[in-house]
């Protein structure tokens, strides 16, 4: 009933550039737009850098002293890493002797040979390091950029799982309604009805700790408002002449939700991917400074600004400075960019 | 006026949660705690927040000369001193008659006077199973037949308190009685230990029932007045608190204690109309509170803050112009993180589980812990006994707790902890090299709070430098508590601080059978447990020296514990706020402290 008919001599006509063409064609023209792209593609780039081993690979090390002063500051008093021996507690006195009693004693002689064998290098720690050091006189700018991969990484990918629940399920609801509508909106009011951070923390405690797991932690909490978002679009468009259009050219469901009437939703969708890559990262922080957070063997912006809480007070700005700069700049470069992809992608602007 | 009525508690709940400004006319002193209590009664209790605060509510019969260094044993609510006869084994306690319990509805509407039978009820009620008294090991093997009131009432799970034993008794309402089995020349301390001897009224136990905790009713200068947990607690006087004034016997040369005896001696205690204790955890915001004039005095000064508040260990000029006073005192105590002795992995006393721990202990860089961590706030232990304990031998020095790797590696190689499967970390032994690779990880658990952070990552990078993989198990520290009684923990950083002045409180943690309480370990080696016992009939000399030196050897090499610090208390207190003292192990001063009104009426104008 609904079959196209068949079309055997297509008439040789300028084919029209389809909606992705267009909005590229748009976003190419936006000169903000494109320097937030430009910005944006540098972290991912500096990102995978990091992931791949080849910046920022030895951020553990301590190569400078505790504090170590940013080379642009390399005359300021540094008490931090001032020794600061408490006198009256030294003592000369010989090491007790243990080996009568000492069930590893037999073996002593086997040990010293085996230690003396072992080499152990001193590291001679530098007075200043590019950007300053923390406490244990790694550098800063080494941790900013190790610290984007956790950073980005876990808001990028949160804020994507997170936007793709709250699309899928947002387009069945409010595509569907019935049935399926007050399934999902009773299952969102299960969700909403927790306050946000009590339910980070019930899924953090539930779960092993890990990346994987702040990831899916987040994607599980922050779905909501975009699924609201979305069924709102999805009822909205659903009764448009276009989908019935779609409809009487026997367009399935499946491809009316996500063919159709997705793009011209994706403008929403795309606002809050951006807007929920900001709070993921701001999530991830919290999260961290609960301890709940990355491993103390990882770092994360999170963390750094965690630590740079207590250092601002002692006058050591630069860890705070690093972390909040990276954070600020792509959050910013992130939000315009979007904002542009939605100009770009709106229907209406053609 | 709806909104109003809705706004009102709101806004009372801020104002609860801040640090109020000083109410006119009364005198407030405010402080912190960075650890949250966990109750008030003396017999439920082993951590030191609790501990401070039923301190100042409870009173046991002797207490500490505030100023006096070396410290000095005076009576509290004696009439005398205990009279001691018979060796050593039977002390005589008189009680002074007209002192009485603060009011409350337990004793519906009479006045409760304090008499020897509440001594004996309260000392009585850490042999109550149901309890489940922390301190129990104390008292186990020490009176005249309350061992056999304990098996007892262990046997029936209910204890008898009718029960007279002769190791303890009153002989009549205001005197009491303990006989000895043996001499124990820490016991006068013990009477001086509130969470051991402190005086609890048997009717407000038996009207409260399981939430006497909540409601401590003491003979004490302070009763609780607000309480809302790990958050706030208010404390007023107690108005039948008896006459009690100031008075103390400093070293001449000792400026601080002197001066605080010219301003405050013959004064009627307590001085001040209201203690306000807030929790705050963080130390930014503890020393932000501080600096802002929201707290009366700072007890330890966050690490972090060092080379703000005291650069070089001096106070820092700007507040040393404020009129801050500070006080620098080695604390009678010591850090250290143990090692679960049940634990299949880390625990017990085979060669190659003492390699491992032993590899540990050397692994681990305290200095760096010192240095960066606790900005030289501490200096590192090199036995488990506190500084400045009877038996503290300060040149006591060992390669035992020496921090080298090179010797760390070789010894875990030495044993069998090789990386077999190839993933970094080093994998258990294994009889024969046919058998399956064996991975294993330590779970050091810890708080989640910016002062454990630092730890956790020195721990974590000695460790990754040896081989070894360890995770950090993140929970509230009452929750850990709980769990470390249990058993459930491979290991857990700790600090303990001494309750009597003798090295005894420190190897009580390593005692066998205290595991479960005081013994976190769980450590039992019969060859200690012996020596620990002969110690406990000594008195203070060179013999008992040389056992403390003993143990200090079976402990290092055994290596149930990593050693860690003892550290350095650095208290501040503002210009107005004067009395403080910090005694090393009496608790409840806050009846000395004073508050200078003139001073801060124009500190705060």
């Amino acid at each position: 009933m609904s079959a196209v008919l068949p079309n055997n001599a297509p008439p040789a006509m300028q084919e029209s550039p389809g909606l992705w063409t267009l909005a590229w064609r748009r976003l190419l023209n936006d000169r903000v737009g494109m320097v937030c792209l430009a910005i944006v593609a540098t972290y991912l780039a500096m990102m995978l850098a990091s992931y791949a081993g080849i910046v920022a690979r030895d951020w553990n090390k301590e190569k400078g002293v505790s504090y170590a002063n940013p080379s642009f500051m390399a005359g300021a008093e540094n008490l931090e890493a001032r020794e600061v021996t408490n006198k009256d507690f030294g003592s000369k006195a010989k090491p007790v002797d243990l080996s009568d009693i000492d069930p590893l004693a037999p073996r002593y002689k086997e040990w010293e040979e085996r230690a003396a064998k072992i080499a152990v290098t001193e590291v001679k720690r530098a007075e200043t390091l590019p950007f300053g050091g923390d406490k244990w006189g790694r550098d800063v700018l080494e941790k900013a950029i190790k610290g984007s991969e956790v950073s980005i990484f876990v808001g990028l990918t949160a804020a994507l799982f997170a936007t793709l629940i709250g699309t899928v399920l947002g387009a069945m609801a409010g595509y569907w309604g019935g049935r399926v509508n007050d399934f999902l909106e009773w299952f969102y009011n299960i969700f909403t009805s927790i306050p946000y951070i009590l339910l980070i923390l019930a899924f953090a405690a539930v779960f092993k700790r890990g990346l994987d797991t702040i990831i899916v932690i987040l994607a599980l909490t922050g779905w909501t408002g975009i699924y609201r978002l979305v069924r709102a679009e999805y009822i909205k468009h659903c009764g448009r002449e276009y989908v019935k259009a779609a409809q009487a050219i026997g367009a399935s469901h499946l491809s009316r939700m996500f063919v159709h009437i997705l793009p011209n939703a994706s403008h929403v969708i795309l606002v809050q991917l951006s807007q929920h890559v900001v709070s993921f990262i701001k999530a991830e922080v919290i999260l961290s400074f609960l301890g709940l957070g990355v491993p103390v063997d990882m770092v994360s912006w999170g963390t750094m600004l965690a630590e740079a809480q207590n250092e601002l007070v002692i006058g050591k700005w630069w860890q705070l400075f690093a972390a909040g700069a990276s954070m600020a700049i792509l959050v910013t470069a992130f939000s315009m960019l979007t904002d542009s992809l939605r100009d770009a992608l709106d229907p209406k602007l053609k | 006026m709806k909104l109003a009525s809705l706004l009102a508690p709101l806004a009372a709940a801020l104002l609860l949660a801040m640090p109020a400004a000083h109410a006119a006319g009364g005198k407030v002193f405010r402080y912190a705690f960075e650890i949250a209590e966990t109750g008030f009664d003396p017999v439920e209790i082993s951590d030191l927040y609790s501990s401070n605060v039923i301190a100042n509510i409870f009173d046991p019969p002797l207490t500490y000369d505030y100023l006096a260094r070396p410290i000095k044993l005076i009576p509290n609510t004696l009439a005398a001193m205990p009279e001691v006869t018979e060796n050593g084994t039977l002390y005589t306690m008189r009680v002074r008659p007209g002192i009485y319990f603060a009011d409350d509805e337990a004793f519906k509407g009479a006045k409760r006077e304090l008499t020897a039978h509440d001594y004996v009820y309260s000392i009585k009620r850490h042999f109550d199973p149901r309890k489940r008294s922390p301190n129990l090991y104390q008292f186990e093997g020490q009176m005249v037949g309350m061992d056999e009131v304990l098996a007892d009432a262990r046997k029936n799970n209910r204890m008898d308190y009718e029960r007279v034993a002769e190791g303890l008794r009153a002989l009549d309402r205001y005197t009491f009685q303990i006989r000895l089995k043996q001499p124990n020349y820490n016991f006068l301390y013990y009477l001086a230990y509130c969470n051991l001897t402190c005086a609890v009224a048997r009717e407000v136990v038996e009207h409260y029932g399981d939430r006497t905790a909540e409601h401590p009713v003491g003979t004490g200068p302070f009763r609780l007045a607000f309480w809302k947990r790990s958050s706030k607690m208010v404390f007023e006087p107690n108005p039948n608190y008896r006459e009690d004034l100031f008075d103390g016997t400093p070293p001449a040369d000792d400026a601080a204690g002197q001066f605080i005896l010219s301003r405050l001696k013959g004064k009627r205690l307590p001085l001040v109309d209201k203690v306000e204790v807030y929790v705050i955890e963080e130390p930014q915001p503890r020393w932000l509170a501080f600096l802002n004039n929201e707290l009366d005095f700072l007890e330890r000064v966050p690490n972090e803050f060092a080379n703000v508040a005291t650069p070089n260990n001096e106070l820092a000029p700007n507040l040393r112009k404020r009129g801050v006073r500070m006080e620098r005192t080695a604390g009678m105590e010591l850090t250290y993180s143990y090692f679960g002795m049940k634990d299949p992995v880390v625990g017990g006393y085979e060669p190659e589980k003492v390699a491992l721990r032993r590899a540990i202990v050397l692994g681990q860089d305290v200095g760096a812990e010192v240095r960066i961590a606790r900005k030289n706030q501490a200096i590192t232990a090199h036995s488990p006994i506190g500084p400045g304990a009877l038996g503290y031998d300060p040149d006591f020095r060992s390669t035992a707790t020496e921090y080298d790797p090179a010797k760390s590696k070789a010894l875990l190689d030495m044993y069998g902890y090789v990386d077999c499967n190839g993933d970094g970390w080093r994998d258990l032994p294994r009889k024969s090299a046919a058998d399956e690779c064996k991975p294993f990880t330590i779970e050091y658990a810890s708080a989640p709070s910016a002062q454990q952070k630092p730890l956790d990552e020195n721990w974590k990078k000695n460790m990754d430098a040896i081989g070894i993989n360890m995770a950090f198990k993140k929970a509230k520290w009452p929750d850990l508590l709980k769990e470390s009684k249990a058993g459930k923990l491979q290991m857990w950083g700790l600090g303990w601080s001494a309750a009597i002045p003798d090295a005894d409180a420190f190897f009580v943690m390593l005692y066998g059978p205290n595991g479960g309480q005081a013994n976190h370990s769980r450590f039992d080696r019969p060859e200690f447990n012996r020596l620990y016992e002969e110690a406990k009939r000594l008195p203070d000399g060179p013999e008992r020296n040389a056992i403390y030196r003993e143990m200090n050897r079976l402990f290092l090499v055994y290596a149930p514990w990593r050693l860690g610090v003892h550290r350095i208390y650095t208290d501040l207190s503002q210009p107005w706020t004067i009395g403080f003292r910090r005694h090393p192990v009496m608790r409840g001063f806050w009846k000395y402290v004073d508050i200078d009104q003139p001073v801060l009426a124009q500190a705060s104008r």
